[in-house]
């Protein structure tokens, strides 16, 4: 009795392609796309992006944009005439992981540090790990600019002597304790750190409510689109083919509820951050609303696609996890995108969840360029149709009398 | 109308005409002439791989012929959707959804079909009735008997009110009763004027229901028309007999019965010939009698698919 039906899942197995290249070739093409993933984002490979304005104008910033453009685990945006607020906004829209404003000279002392990290809340790692690359490429690249704050604290102090060398070193720890519990306002003497955000804590929880429903609004598509399987077997589509009835109105009919339900999945997630966490999603409703449509549409269609590839329901359900799996990791859906290697970044476009993602962020953020929203939306809605007509040119192939 | 009536008179809805199609080195059909008229039942028999289906799927449009001309009311139903509006497909399979009662199925499946929502109702209770439905309208499809989920597999298809009903093996595994109950569904469209296209395996169902029938072999219709009248010429007066004994017989009456031109059959108590003649029982019974063989039953049998097939291949080579 056990050989026989083991035998019975070997032949089946064998005998359906599709599943027998699912599971065997795509687990270690996972692999390969995970590990390149996770390794980046754990490993020394992270390339921020980083917004930057020399606003200053001086030798002294002019030399550290050099440094910056030049340093290779940097992926700068620099514009000759951009100024604060562009790397506000550009921060703001997620179109930069941190921003960098050279507001002030480097060497000069005056009210404030001449160096203004720019970060979101969502992306707030980001900031810290910006602060520590400042710091290396100044210690390494200009010593100077360091040992004159040296020069000039020492100054300020009027010279050394061993009463004054200890009052120094108990002054020197104090700011240091002061900065530590902060890392956004960290400061050495040079830089300054703000959020391009209001200060609300519903700001990070909104990148992964975003992040989440994308994911799951996927994964529900799936499991909904799974029935055009079952219909083709069924024979339901051969009865709608020889008859006055078509297979457009069943896919339309099925993405139109696949729409409606992925609405409702996104605002039970959002309804989730907005009582527990703050996201403040009835401030900006209608752009809310309307990302929701798109997201749910592209999620929709893809998932109607990929049953309409598929041949069974075990290649269907094998296929769309893993698809949403990589979308979902390519995309930003598990870690943000600026953990990921460049070219795994900009693979990420090509992903309903990147789009999503920047779409949720854009609705979401006070004063965000509509043009960036806009764009998401056009994109994600983009995606739907081609998916949509994609799963329609497959459905009409695979008619089966 | 009187069962086997030639329908010649009645217009014809669709028309196949020289029809060729292979698949790849295959050649399927080769010459088929087919026309199917109102008001008349055609059943279509043939070995599996005779290219029944492939017939089917020339009709619906769902492929085009390598040479020939296919015509169902009066277009190609490959260029054109308006032959469709007036036809329907009975797939093989229970083409409904499991999960939703027999009224929901057909309520949805018109939908998809295009009914007017004003019409859908209508409609449905209408196709319930044709197909003897009405107590099982809130059963859920897959807690029905087999019989019912075929009638309802049925009554999805009449909710267009088409003109021409196609039917794909539609009583496959359906017991006795149920399939008398199609039978008198069907009869009662054709007796409205639908034409009605069903493949089968089974002659008996043939015989019992269509007024013509056409036998695919070697790629086109090798035999066309009334059944009784393919029997006719196919087995002339020619009958098959068969003998129930009452003991098995010793060497002696093995002999005899060689000799009388009879076969064993797979029962050993079993035992068939052909022989035709206008007194076929009175001959045979004197000659048994005489040999000496203890008769429990002599009857005569209709011939089996089988049989015909062989015969109607036998006749092509």
């Amino acid at each position: 009795m056990i050989v026989p039906a083991a035998r019975v899942m070997l032949l089946t197995l064998l005998r359906d392609r599709g599943a027998l290249a699912m599971a065997f070739l795509l687990p270690p093409l996972i692999f390969v796309i995970f590990a390149s993933i996770f390794s980046a984002a754990g490993g020394d490979q992270l390339r921020l992006h980083v917004g930057l304005a020399d606003v200053a104008r001086s030798p002294a910033t002019a030399r550290l944009v050099q440094v910056i453009l030049q340093e290779p685990t940097l992926r700068v945006t620099f514009g000759e005439s951009a100024g604060s607020e562009d790397v506000r906004r550009l921060v703001k829209e997620g179109a930069v992981d941190v921003g960098l404003i050279l507001r002030g000279d480097l060497n000069a002392r005056r009210e404030g540090a001449p160096v203004l990290l720019v970060t979101h809340e969502a992306r707030a790692i980001a900031g810290a790990i910006m602060a520590g690359h400042l710091q290396r490429l100044l210690a390494v690249h200009m010593p100077d600019v360091a040992f004159n704050q040296v020069l000039a604290d020492l100054e300020a102090v009027g010279g050394i002597t061993s009463e004054q060398r200890a009052w120094i070193d108990e002054t020197f720890r104090e700011k240091a304790a002061g900065t530590r519990d902060d890392p956004r306002s960290r400061t050495i003497g040079l830089v300054a750190s703000e959020s391009a955000l209001p200060q609300n804590a519903g700001w990070a929880v909104s990148y992964y409510a975003g992040a989440v429903a994308v994911m799951f609004l996927l994964l529900a598509a799936v499991q909904g689109a799974v029935g055009l399987i079952e219909e083709r077997r069924l024979g339901v589509y051969d009865r709608l083919l020889a008859g006055p009835g078509g297979i457009a109105g069943i896919l339309m009919g099925k993405f139109l509820f696949l729409v409606a339900q992925g609405t409702v999945q996104a605002a039970l997630v959002f309804a989730t951050a907005y009582l527990l966490y703050d996201v403040d999603v009835p401030a900006s409703f209608g752009s809310w609303l309307v990302t929701t449509l798109a997201v749910a549409a592209a999620a929709s269609a893809l998932a109607l696609a990929l049953c309409s590839i598929c041949t069974s329901r075990q290649q269907a359900q094998v296929l769309s996890t893993f698809a949403v799996l990589i979308l979902s990791a390519a995309g930003g859906s598990m870690v943000p995108r600026f953990f990921l290697p460049p070219w795994l970044q900009e693979a990420g476009w090509w992903t309903p969840n990147a789009w999503s993602i920047q779409a949720y962020s854009s609705a979401l953020t006070p004063g965000s360029a509509f043009a960036s929203l806009s764009l998401s939306w056009i994109v994600l809605t983009a995606m739907a149709a081609g998916a949509l007509l994609l799963a329609l040119a497959v459905s009409l192939r695979r008619r089966s009398v | 109308m009187p069962q086997g009536t030639p329908l010649t008179g009645a217009p014809a809805v669709a028309t196949l005409a020289g029809i060729h199609v292979s698949y790849g080195q295959r050649t399927v059909l080769q010459g088929l002439d087919l026309t199917l008229r109102a008001g008349e039942i055609f059943a279509l028999l043939g070995r599996n791989g005779t290219g029944k289906s492939t017939l089917m799927r020339l009709l619906t449009g769902q492929m085009a012929a390598s040479a020939g001309e296919v015509r169902v009311f009066g277009a190609d139903p490959c260029r054109t959707a308006e032959p469709r509006r007036l036809m329907s497909l009975v797939p093989q399979e229970i083409a409904l959804y499991p999960r939703l009662t027999v009224r929901e199925n057909l309520e949805v499946l018109g939908g998809m079909m295009g009914l007017r929502r004003t019409d859908i109702s209508r409609r449905v209770e209408e196709a319930m009735i044709l197909a003897r439905l009405e107590d099982r309208r809130d059963d859920l499809v897959e807690h029905l008997s087999g019989g019912y989920k075929r009638r309802a597999n049925i009554a999805a298809a009449l909710l267009t009110r088409p003109r021409l009903l196609l039917l794909d093996e539609p009583t496959v595994g359906v017991d006795v009763e149920a399939r008398l109950s199609l039978h008198r569904t069907l009869r009662d469209l054709r007796d409205h004027g639908t034409a009605v296209l069903l493949t089968t395996h089974d002659l008996d169902e043939a015989r019992a229901l269509s007024d013509r029938v056409g036998i695919l072999a070697a790629g086109r219709l090798a035999e066309e028309g009334p059944i009784g009248g393919i029997l006719q010429r196919i087995y002339g007066e020619r009958r098959e007999v068969v003998l129930v004994l009452s003991r098995e017989p010793d060497m002696k009456k093995l002999d005899a019965l060689r000799r009388l031109g009879f076969e064993p059959t797979p029962n050993p108590l079993e035992w068939s010939c052909w022989v035709g003649g206008p007194d076929i029982f009175g001959a045979l019974q004197s000659s048994l009698t005489r040999s000496g063989i203890d008769l429990h039953e002599i009857r005569l049998r209709e011939p089996g698919l089988e049989h015909v097939l062989s015969r109607v291949e036998e006749g092509l080579r």
